[in-house]
């Protein structure tokens, strides 16, 4: 036993007989600190046996007590409260966007759009205009001179 | 050196911090693997005190909630099983102050006596006469005898879930187990007797 000689001689008739009377007859329900001290003194003394033996009765009719398992419903309504998982931004997005396109992997027609979006701008951005705009206003006059000569003709 | 062993008191206390952890970022496995471990021997505490299964469910179901609820504020230190036994009796004690009433039905129908064996019978019988000894145990030494003998709390634990000392603890089992004896022990020694 891996207990010192100090240890058990702290156990004693008057602590063993305490510890039964509360714990009962079952070492593996004595307090741990105390286990193998009372173990001990329990084979040494044929006193501290005929306690166990006499205690150890009422600890088989405990084992009787009624028991019951809780139900599936009781189980299911925990697990149903049970708290969810943490959703992000980018997965609130991506939910969001399934709703819009609900075809398939959303960030695919995303992409389609984004390329255009950006194809758009670069072309806006690097193809060199036609038009000045004193082109523009000459352009402007001539069709209102344009509809004034029309009004005149008619 | 010898390596610590993974059921050290620290090591569970690890895992059992982790397991809390997931449950918080809602991992349905997590949450699943904590009610397996602990939803049965709540609701069987709770049914020892109460000896109703309706109401021992609800004490269990409510316990469970609040376990949810209060998991963001979860302390390392404390154990989960502890916690919720201490959650559990509370709510014990409240019905049964509330309600007055004493789990004298406790034994109701473990064993269907339609069955009619004999040992079937018996075993309904012993398990009634318990349940009954039990009801008329003062709360608290009913408490405590049933956390240390039929939930296996430690005696640390289950004097931390009834709110006192281990020397208290000590003082309401003896006194429980005295009247469980005088019940059952010296009855059925009295009815051979006679």
């Amino acid at each position: 036993m891996g207990t010192g000689n100090s240890r058990h001689d702290r156990m004693n008739q008057a602590r063993f007989e305490q510890i039964v009377a509360a714990y009962g007859a079952r070492p593996a329900q004595w307090p741990e600190e105390e286990r193998d001290a009372a173990v001990a003194f329990a084979e040494t003394s044929a006193q501290a046996r005929a306690l166990l033996a006499e205690e150890s009765r009422l600890d088989l009719m405990l084992d009787d007590a009624p028991a019951i398992e809780p139900s599936r419903s009781l189980r299911d309504r925990i697990l149903q409260a049970a708290p969810r998982p943490v959703v992000s931004l980018a997965e609130r997005l991506d939910r969001w966007a399934s709703g819009l396109w609900p075809f398939g992997r959303s960030w695919q027609p995303a992409a389609v759009l984004a390329t255009a979006a950006a194809l758009g701008i670069a072309a806006g951005w690097l193809v060199p205009s036609s038009e000045t705009e004193a082109d523009t206003a000459d352009v402007a006059s001539l069709t209102l001179d344009d509809i004034a000569d029309l009004g005149d003709t008619q | 050196m010898k390596s610590e062993a993974p059921t050290s008191p620290e090591s569970q206390q690890t895992a059992e911090a982790e397991l809390v952890q997931r449950v918080l970022d809602g991992d349905a496995a997590a949450a699943r693997q904590v009610v397996g471990q602990h939803l049965g021997p709540i609701t069987g505490f709770a049914f020892r005190m109460l000896g109703d299964a309706a109401e021992a469910e609800d004490v269990a179901q409510e316990t469970f909630l609040r376990l949810w609820r209060d998991l963001p504020r979860w302390e390392p230190r404390a154990r989960l099983s502890t916690w919720l036994h201490r959650v559990a009796h509370n709510l014990c004690i409240d019905r049964l102050r509330a309600n007055r009433t004493t789990p004298l039905d406790a034994a109701s129908d473990p064993v269907d006596p339609r069955a009619g064996a004999p040992a079937q019978m018996e075993e309904l019988q012993r398990s009634r006469a318990v349940a009954a000894a039990l009801a008329e145990l003062p709360e608290r030494q009913r408490a405590a005898v049933t956390l240390v003998y039929h939930q296996g709390l430690s005696n640390r634990e289950a004097a931390e879930v009834l709110g006192v000392d281990v020397d208290a603890l000590e003082s309401l089992l003896a006194r429980g187990r005295r009247g469980l004896r005088k019940r059952l022990v010296d009855s059925a020694q009295a009815d051979r007797a006679g």
